[in-house]
């Protein structure tokens, strides 16, 4: 094999990944290739200093306020061992965790009914998106979500019997409180498209919601 | 850990303080993005105090953190592929701050560091895995979804460009 070729093959060769004939062939190039050589000796030096990047790096901020205020939040629900969704325990109650399965049930509902159209702070309302209001990539993106989120709740509307009718109280201000935010949110992407930060806010706060139904899901079948 | 697992905030919080440093390099060097980490690394605890339940202390926490910290930024790069496509600008000032660093590292590795910042993300997350978290090739291809071999040329182009970019 040239130089070339050899070259090709010294990530496998470091690696492992040749066979016992071409490990063989490399080997011999390199220990009488300077080139060769010093290209070998230096992606093991590369490899190794890899290895040994630090083990940890703290962040430029303190991440436990947000992750504390978090855990107080509906994302809070405890899962242990889970048999259903009274199994869910810690700083939020059962019946605020039931919450959000009603939250976005009815966010869903306002999907399912009025395709091409976003629910406004009132549960039941809705706002229509302006056409071309909003990036296209987040039109779909919202599209995809409400897709996602559809797929999610028919799944639990099967067994909304297991949520005991006076959280709905609960719930439907909880549901308030999550599509005034979202409608915030692209009530502001509306005035400034580029915002990324603004795009990342809506996807983010959706993949919460989506992330919420899952756990749902899973709770609910077992 | 059973007062954290007994739904204790506080005691969760030093759990927090003893394992962000672990769960914030992996999720920075996954995700080459300080500010993406950050979230990526909220949402790890918060995971994790969700099934801390299921946590039985056979191992170290951070042993058991790891994988989940590496499937919270598998998840995040796939939905985010999915969705909404994440426009990194070259003169964004927040891509070039760098994280304070826990321990002296050495000048070589934090270039390697900010190297990363500037792969491709596929190419990223299978060096990190490979290289610097020592996954095998079949655990990465099982965890990505990708075939064995497209890991193993994922592997050797990040290595090609972050050694180009670091001229070695």
């Amino acid at each position: 094999m040239k130089c070339e070729e050899i070259r090709g093959k010294l990530d496998e060769y470091v690696d492992g990944d040749l066979t016992e004939a071409e490990f063989q062939e490399v080997e011999l190039h390199v220990s009488g290739c300077p080139r060769c050589g010093q290209e070998e000796r230096q992606l093991r030096a590369f490899i190794a200093e890899a290895a040994a990047l630090a083990e940890e790096i703290q962040p430029a901020a303190d991440l436990w306020p947000e992750v504390a205020a978090r855990l107080r939040g509906p994302e809070g629900m405890r899962l242990v061992p889970p048999s259903g969704l009274a199994r869910w325990i810690g700083p939020m109650s059962v019946a605020a965790a039931a919450a959000v399965v009603i939250a976005l049930s009815a966010g869903w509902w306002t999907w399912r009914q009025a395709p091409g159209v976003v629910p406004s702070g009132r549960p039941g309302t809705v706002r229509p998106i302006a056409a071309g209001s909003l990036p296209t990539e987040l039109l779909d993106s919202e599209r995809e979500y409400a897709r996602a989120t559809a797929d999610l709740m028919a799944a639990i509307e099967g067994q909304k019997e297991t949520l005991a009718p006076e959280t709905r109280a609960v719930l439907d201000a909880n549901l308030k409180t999550i599509d005034e935010a979202l409608a915030q949110v692209r009530a502001a992407l509306r005035k400034d498209p580029a915002n990324s930060q603004l795009a990342h806010l809506l996807t983010s706060t959706h993949q919460k919601k989506v992330d919420a139904l899952k756990r749902v899901v899973r709770l609910n079948r077992t | 850990m059973a007062r954290a697992q007994a739904g204790d905030l506080a005691a969760f919080e030093v759990l927090y303080r003893a394992n962000v440093g672990r769960v914030y390099a992996l999720c920075y060097r996954m995700a080459g993005d300080a500010s993406l980490a950050e979230e990526l690394a909220q949402d790890v605890f918060v995971r994790a105090w969700q099934r801390l339940g299921s946590f039985r202390g056979d191992s170290a926490l951070s042993s058991w953190l790891h994988p989940l910290t590496v499937n919270v930024a598998l998840s995040e790069r796939r939905s985010r592929r999915r969705r909404t496509s994440r426009v990194m600008s070259t003169d964004d000032p927040a891509a070039f701050e760098r994280p304070e660093t826990k321990k002296a590292a050495p000048e070589a590795a934090v270039d390697i560091d900010r190297a990363l910042e500037t792969l491709p993300p596929g190419a990223r997350a299978v060096f990190v895995l490979h290289d610097v978290e020592g996954y095998k090739h079949e655990e990465i291809a099982k965890m990505t979804g990708v075939a064995v071999g497209t890991s193993k040329a994922q592997l050797h182009r990040a290595r090609r460009l972050l050694r180009e970019a670091l001229d070695r």
